[in-house]
């Protein structure tokens, strides 16, 4: 199997798929070594950003999935009418904004952040996926602590956590 | 309505910080400067002017009323220098540091605006529908005849030798979706711009045409391609379009 052979059949997997399909799944259903069908994916995602083709392969942490070309999301809302996807109300993303930067972090953490109760965000949050449940912290009451889950890269289009913003410094003036 | 002004005041507001930042920000000074300004007074004026809002959503906010009175009060009193404060440490600077904390997030939710709305254009298949053969039967030496025997062995196995039969239902398919409602609302509207709900349908309508038809009208609303009138309840629907999208 060559590298061109391989980007093929992950192609078609991730087709089929439509879900994300993890790196290592691939590698053990196509006997290969999980570098090389890493790197496939790479090759195969930046050869379809080059040509600006319709489908993109995007990464999601460790796994990868097909998606369409943001570029061509007028005429798909056009022509198919899809559900537009809801932009987060200030109180959720202010909440995900912190679990982001700070996870795995405590309710109660984000609560002192925001100096507001989060219940309900953070069980929204959690409802969509963009959160997720991270075990508990050694402290009084063990707290559930909350991270990041995959759909969150999904939502905001990015593959991994380091594509975000540096997070702003804190400025002395406070303009 | 006096009191539901303050409702819509108050959803302005994501909590105290947020109100104070917005104070901070319209006086034009930096964070640190919040008590040698009008802002606190602005703070408690506002929090005042919640009245008779809710305490539950209101908590927070007469919270931190008080700890600016509380902070206030300290620097109008004369007050040992070197006051205790135990591991707290000076309520003062605690909150000028959350302030800054909290706005340090405030300002890294607005490029996650930038990041959900690139996010937003891309669009992902639904999982292929495919029944994928679990564990492989194999049945050797068996003949077709044999089965046949098998099957009416069961089958006479029941207590009145299988006559019993499950009632036939009729599943029939759905052929109305809301997109080509949405499609066919627009149709009746092209050339037109105006039309009413009660004419989209012809004598023989099924009540799950006229439901999708009115999910696809609501759908068509939210995305502000038309608009409606209505004369009293249960009258016709007046629709009419707003702009010009392909159909």
């Amino acid at each position: 199997m060559n590298g061109n052979d391989l980007e093929n059949i992950i192609e078609a997997v991730l087709f089929v798929a439509g879900d994300p399909v993890g790196i290592s799944d691939l590698a053990a259903a196509l006997e290969a070594d999980p570098l090389e069908v890493s790197r496939a994916a790479d090759e195969m995602a930046r050869k379809r950003k080059e040509q600006g083709s319709g489908i993109q392969v995007l990464r999601l942490g460790d796994s990868l999935q097909l998606c369409s070309n943001a570029d061509y999301s007028g005429y798909i809302e056009k022509a198919l009418r899809p559900v537009k996807k809801t932009r987060l109300s200030q109180s959720l993303l202010e909440t995900l904004a912190i679990v982001a930067y700070k996870q795995p972090i405590t309710r109660f953490e984000i609560e002192q952040i925001r100096g507001v109760k989060c219940n309900y965000s953070v069980a929204a949050l959690i409802e969509s996926g963009l959160i997720v449940r991270a075990g508990r912290k050694k402290a009084l009451g063990n707290p559930m602590l909350y991270a990041t889950g995959d759909e969150f890269l999904r939502h905001f289009g990015i593959s991994s956590l380091e594509e975000l913003p540096a997070l702003p410094e804190i400025r002395e003036d406070g303009a | 309505m006096e009191g539901d002004d303050y409702r819509v005041q108050i959803r302005q507001f994501e909590g105290p910080l947020d109100l104070l930042l917005h104070l901070i920000n319209r006086a034009r000074i930096s964070i640190e400067d919040i008590f040698v300004s009008e802002v606190t007074g602005q703070y408690l004026e506002y929090v005042s002017s919640m009245g008779r809002l809710s305490m539950d959503g209101a908590s927070e906010f007469l919270q931190m009323a008080a700890l600016l009175v509380y902070i206030k009060s300290r620097m109008i009193l004369p007050f040992e220098d070197e006051e205790d404060f135990g591991d707290e440490g000076d309520p003062e600077q605690l909150l000028i540091e959350s302030l800054k904390t909290y706005k340090m997030y405030r300002d890294a939710c607005e490029a996650l605006r930038g990041f959900e709305e690139k996010g937003s254009r891309v669009y992902y298949r639904l999982p292929e529908e495919i029944a994928f053969s679990g564990e492989r039967i194999e049945i050797e030496d068996v003949s077709l005849c044999a089965l046949s025997e098998a099957y009416k062995d069961v089958l006479s196995r029941k207590p009145d030798g299988g006559a019993e039969r499950i009632e036939e239902v009729e599943i029939s398919r759905e052929i109305y979706t809301i997109r080509e409602r949405a499609k066919f609302i627009l149709s009746r509207l092209s050339g037109v711009n105006c039309s009413t709900f009660f004419s989209m349908f012809a004598e023989g309508r099924t009540r799950m045409e006229v439901a999708v038809t009115f999910v696809a009208l609501l759908e068509l609303i939210h995305e502000s391609i038309v608009t409606i009138k209505q004369e009293g309840h249960f009258g016709d629907i007046y629709i009419t379009r707003l702009k010009e999208e392909a159909v």
